[in-house]
C-alpha cells in the first residue's frame, strides 16, 4: 500500500497523490471557446462562453438560478452538448466525445448514488466500468474510503445513509476514478450551515492534496469567496467577470456582479470633475481613472454609531444583524449599508429597537476612506458584457 | 378494552370473512374434493382416494398416456414465451411514451388500455375472424410458407400466443411506464459519468429502477396467463389446451369434479413454485432489496 492514497496523504506531495495505478495522471487544464447553447426555442443558457482554466486550480462558477452555469458543468462532463463552440479538456479536443470516455467525473447536486448498490460497490462502479481488475478495485476503493475516512459505511446500504454521508459517498465515487477534472454541481447545497462549512474544508483540503483541477457551481458567493482560486461570475448565460474572490468581491465590472457579491451600496455618479466626485456625502475622491457611471461604497469601510456628531451625514436605521446595518440617510440616496460595531457604540446588545428612532451617523473605519480606492470602486460603464434582464437593466442605470 | 376490541372486530370483521366465505372454504372445498372418487355423473363421492391424482399423472383406463402432461407443458410454455414477448413489446412502448411530451402521456395510454374495455371473449372472437383461413392475414402466412395451404392461422398454438400476448399487453405496459415515469435520470447520468457506455448504463441505472414494475407486469401477466381459458378454448383448437381448459373440461363436458379439483391444485402449486423463484431471482437482481410483488 505504498502508492496509496493514504500514505501519500502523509507525504503531503500533491503530486504523487493520485498514486502509481494511474501513473500520467495530472490535472487537467479546459478551455471553452465560444459556447453558445439554447434549450428549446428561446432559452437561452449559454450565450458565448470563451473560458480558460488552469491545470489544478479550484475554479468556481458563481450565478443565480438559470444563469447557465450548471448546463456549463453539464457540458464539460458531456451529458450535453453545445450548439456551437469547442470544448478542450487536457488539450485535446473533447467537444464530440461521450461523456463515458472523458476523464472527468462529477459530484451530482443530487448525489445520484445507486440505491439498489452497497456503498462499497457505487465506489467500484467506475472503475468497473473501466474494466479494472477485481483485487486493483478493492483497493483503491478500500484507500479512497480511508482517505475521505468512510469508517465503517462502506458496508452500509445508500438508503441508510444521511444527507452528509451520501455527499462523501459521491464525492469518494467521483474522486476513485483519479479523474483529470473534477465536476462538482452545488454539493453542499442540500446540507445544513455547520455540515456545510465542514464539508467546504474537507473538499478544499482534497483538492490541494489531489492538486486535481475541480470546477465548483455555487450561487452562495459566501462559499464561492471561501474555496476558489478563481471565480466567473454568470449571468443570462454570460460570463460577467474572471478573477480571484477578492478581485470580483472588491472590483466588480458592472452592477449585477456588485449586487450578486453582496453589495448594496451602489450610487449613481451625477457630478464628475476628474477623480472628484460630487455626491450626497459629499466630495468624494476616486484614484480610479477612466468612466465610470455607478459608485460602490465597501460596507466594511464604514462604521455606524449613535449620535449626530462629527459624521457627514445623519441618518435613521433601517435594519441590523450582528456585524451589518442598512441606515436611511436623510439625503437622496435610499439607504447605505454599513458594518456596525453596536458594542463599542453602546453598552447594550445590538441596535435595541428604540434607537431606530434616535439618529445614528457614519464614520470611515480608515482614516480616509473616501480619498482612496479603499473605500470606493467605480463599475466600469460599457465594459464586459451587462446581461439582458430586466431587473438588471433597470440597476444599472438606477 | 372491550370498546377496543369491538371496534376491532367491527374493523376486521368484513374483510376476515370475506376471505372465509370466498377463498378459504371454496379451497377446502376444492380440496376435499380433489381426494374423493368420481361418482356416476362426476359429482364426488366417499371414499376418499388419490385416483384423481393418478389419472391426473396420466394413468387411465388403457395405460399411461402423455397427454396431461403435454398439456401441463404447452401450459408452461405458452405463459413463458407469451410473458416474453410481451416484456419485449411493452418495454420500448412504456419508455416512449414516458418520454414523451406530458400531455400526450394520458391519450398513447389511454391508447394502449382501450382495447381491454371490451370483453375478452369478443376481441377474441376478432382474431378468429382476423386468422381464419382466407383471411388476408393467412393468406400472407400461406404464400410465405409459414402454414400448409388453406389451414389459416387458426386453430393454432401460435394463434394462442399472439391472443395471449394482445391481451395482456396493458397489464405490462402500465407498471412499467409508472416505473418510467419515476425513473431518476440522475442516476443514468452518473452511470455515464463514470464511464458506462449506453448500454452499460441502461444495464445498471435504468433497468434496476424499473426492475420492481418489470416484476409486478410479470405477475400480472404470466398469472392469468398460466390459467387462462377463453383464448386457448376458441383459438388453440383441439391441439392447443392448456391446463385452463383441462380443469373447466372436468366441471363441465366430461365431468370429473375430483379430477378438475386435483388439476386446479396442481395449477395453484405451479403458480406459488413461479411467484417464488421471481421473488428469489427479484432479489437478486434487485442487489439484495426485497422486491415487493
Amino acid at each position: 500500500m505504498s502508492d496509496s492514497l493514504t500514505a501519500d496523504a502523509k507525504d503531503e506531495n500533491p503530486a504523487a497523490a493520485t498514486g502509481r495505478s494511474a501513473p500520467s495522471r495530472e490535472a487537467s487544464s479546459i478551455a471553452l471557446q465560444g459556447l453558445h447553447k439554447r434549450f428549446g426555442r428561446d432559452t437561452v443558457a449559454l450565450a458565448g462562453v470563451d473560458l480558460a482554466i488552469e491545470p489544478g486550480e479550484f475554479f468556481t462558477l458563481l450565478g443565480p438560478s438559470g444563469c447557465g452555469k450548471t448546463t456549463l458543468l453539464r457540458i464539460l462532463a458531456g451529458l450535453e452538448e453545445a450548439d456551437r463552440g469547442r470544448l478542450q479538456i487536457g488539450g485535446r479536443d473533447v467537444t464530440e466525445v461521450p461523456p463515458h470516455r472523458r476523464s472527468v467525473n462529477t459530484v451530482f447536486q443530487s448525489y445520484a448514488l445507486f440505491p439498489h448498490l452497497s456503498v462499497r460497490d457505487n465506489l467500484a462502479f467506475g472503475l468497473k466500468m473501466q474494466g479494472l481488475a477485481v483485487a486493483e478495485r478493492e483497493a483503491r476503493v478500500a484507500r479512497i474510503a480511508e482517505f475521505i475516512q468512510l469508517g465503517d459505511l462502506i458496508d452500509r446500504r445508500v438508503d441508510q445513509l444521511s444527507g452528509g454521508q451520501r455527499q462523501r459517498i459521491a464525492l469518494a465515487r467521483a474522486l476513485v476514478c483519479e479523474p483529470d477534472v473534477l465536476l462538482l454541481d452545488e454539493p453542499l447545497s442540500a446540507l445544513d450551515a455547520g455540515l456545510r462549512s465542514q464539508l467546504q474544508v474537507e473538499l478544499l483540503r482534497v483538492q490541494k492534496r489531489l492538486g486535481m483541477t475541480f470546477v465548483f457551481v455555487t450561487h452562495d458567493q459566501q462559499e464561492a469567496m471561501v474555496m476558489s482560486d478563481r471565480i466567473a461570475v454568470l449571468n443570462g448565460g454570460l460570463i460577467q467577470q474572471v478573477g480571484p474572490p477578492r478581485d470580483v468581491y472588491e472590483r466588480p465590472v458592472n452592477a449585477f456582479v456588485a449586487r450578486f457579491m453582496g453589495h448594496d451600496n451602489l450610487y449613481p455618479v451625477t457630478a464628475r470633475d476628474g477623480d472628484t466626485l460630487t455626491t450626497p456625502l459629499g466630495q468624494l475622491h476616486v484614484e480610479q481613472a477612466g468612466d465610470g457611471a455607478l459608485l460602490l461604497i465597501r460596507p466594511e469601510t464604514l462604521d455606524l454609531l449613535p449620535g449626530d456628531v462629527g459624521g457627514p451625514i445623519t441618518c435613521r436605521l433601517a435594519w441590523s444583524s450582528a456585524s451589518t446595518a442598512a441606515a436611511m440617510p436623510n439625503i437622496a440616496w435610499r439607504s447605505v449599508t454599513s458594518r456596525c460595531r453596536p458594542r463599542s457604540a453602546t453598552a447594550d446588545a445590538i441596535f435595541p429597537r428604540s434607537m431606530s428612532e434616535s439618529p445614528w451617523r457614519w464614520r470611515p473605519t480608515t482614516s480616509s476612506p473616501w480619498q482612496s480606492e479603499e473605500g470606493t470602486w467605480l463599475i466600469p460603464t460599457g465594459s464586459p458584457p451587462l446581461a439582458v434582464r430586466p431587473w438588471c437593466a433597470s440597476l444599472a442605470t438606477c | 378494552m372491550v370498546r377496543e376490541s369491538r371496534h376491532l372486530l367491527m374493523t376486521v370483521a368484513p374483510g376476515a370473512s370475506w376471505i372465509v366465505f370466498f377463498l378459504v372454504l371454496p379451497s377446502a372445498y376444492l380440496m376435499s374434493v380433489a381426494f374423493m372418487s368420481s361418482g356416476t355423473y362426476g359429482l364426488p363421492e366417499m371414499p376418499l382416494s388419490l385416483e384423481s391424482f393418478r389419472r391426473l399423472a396420466g394413468f387411465g383406463f388403457l395405460g399411461w398416456s402423455p397427454g396431461n402432461l403435454y398439456t401441463l407443458l404447452r401450459s408452461l410454455w405458452q405463459t413463458l414465451v407469451a410473458t416474453g414477448l410481451v416484456v419485449a413489446i411493452a418495454y420500448p412502448i412504456a419508455y416512449h411514451i414516458s418520454t414523451c411530451r406530458a400531455r400526450w402521456r394520458p391519450i398513447m395510454l389511454l391508447a394502449v388500455v382501450v382495447p381491454s374495455w371490451t370483453n375478452q371473449v369478443i376481441r377474441t372472437f376478432g382474431w378468429m375472424n382476423l386468422l381464419a383461413p382466407g383471411t388476408p392475414l393467412s393468406s400472407v402466412a400461406e404464400a410465405l410458407g409459414l402454414v400448409a395451404p388453406n389451414m389459416g392461422l387458426y386453430p393454432s398454438n401460435f394463434a394462442v400466443t399472439l391472443g395471449l400476448v394482445y391481451n395482456f399487453l396493458p397489464f405490462m405496459v402500465l407498471p412499467l411506464y409508472a416505473a418510467f415515469e419515476k425513473l431518476d435520470t440522475a442516476q443514468v447520468e452518473a452511470a455515464q459519468d463514470l464511464y458506462a457506455s449506453p448500454l452499460r448504463a441502461f444495464r445498471h441505472a435504468v433497468f434496476p429502477q424499473t426492475l420492481p414494475g418489470l416484476l409486478a407486469g410479470i405477475v400480472l401477466v404470466a398469472i392469468p396467463a398460466f390459467g387462462m381459458y377463453v383464448i386457448p378454448e376458441l383459438l388453440g383448437g383441439g391441439k392447443g389446451m392448456m391446463l385452463g381448459n383441462l380443469v373447466a373440461n372436468q366441471f363441465a363436458g366430461s365431468a370429473n369434479w375430483p379430477l378438475g379439483a386435483a388439476g386446479a391444485i396442481l395449477m395453484l402449486i405451479a403458480t406459488f413454485i413461479g411467484l417464488f423463484a421471481m421473488r428469489r431471482i427479484g432479489k437478486r437482481l434487485g442487489g439484495g432489496e426485497e422486491v415487493v410483488i
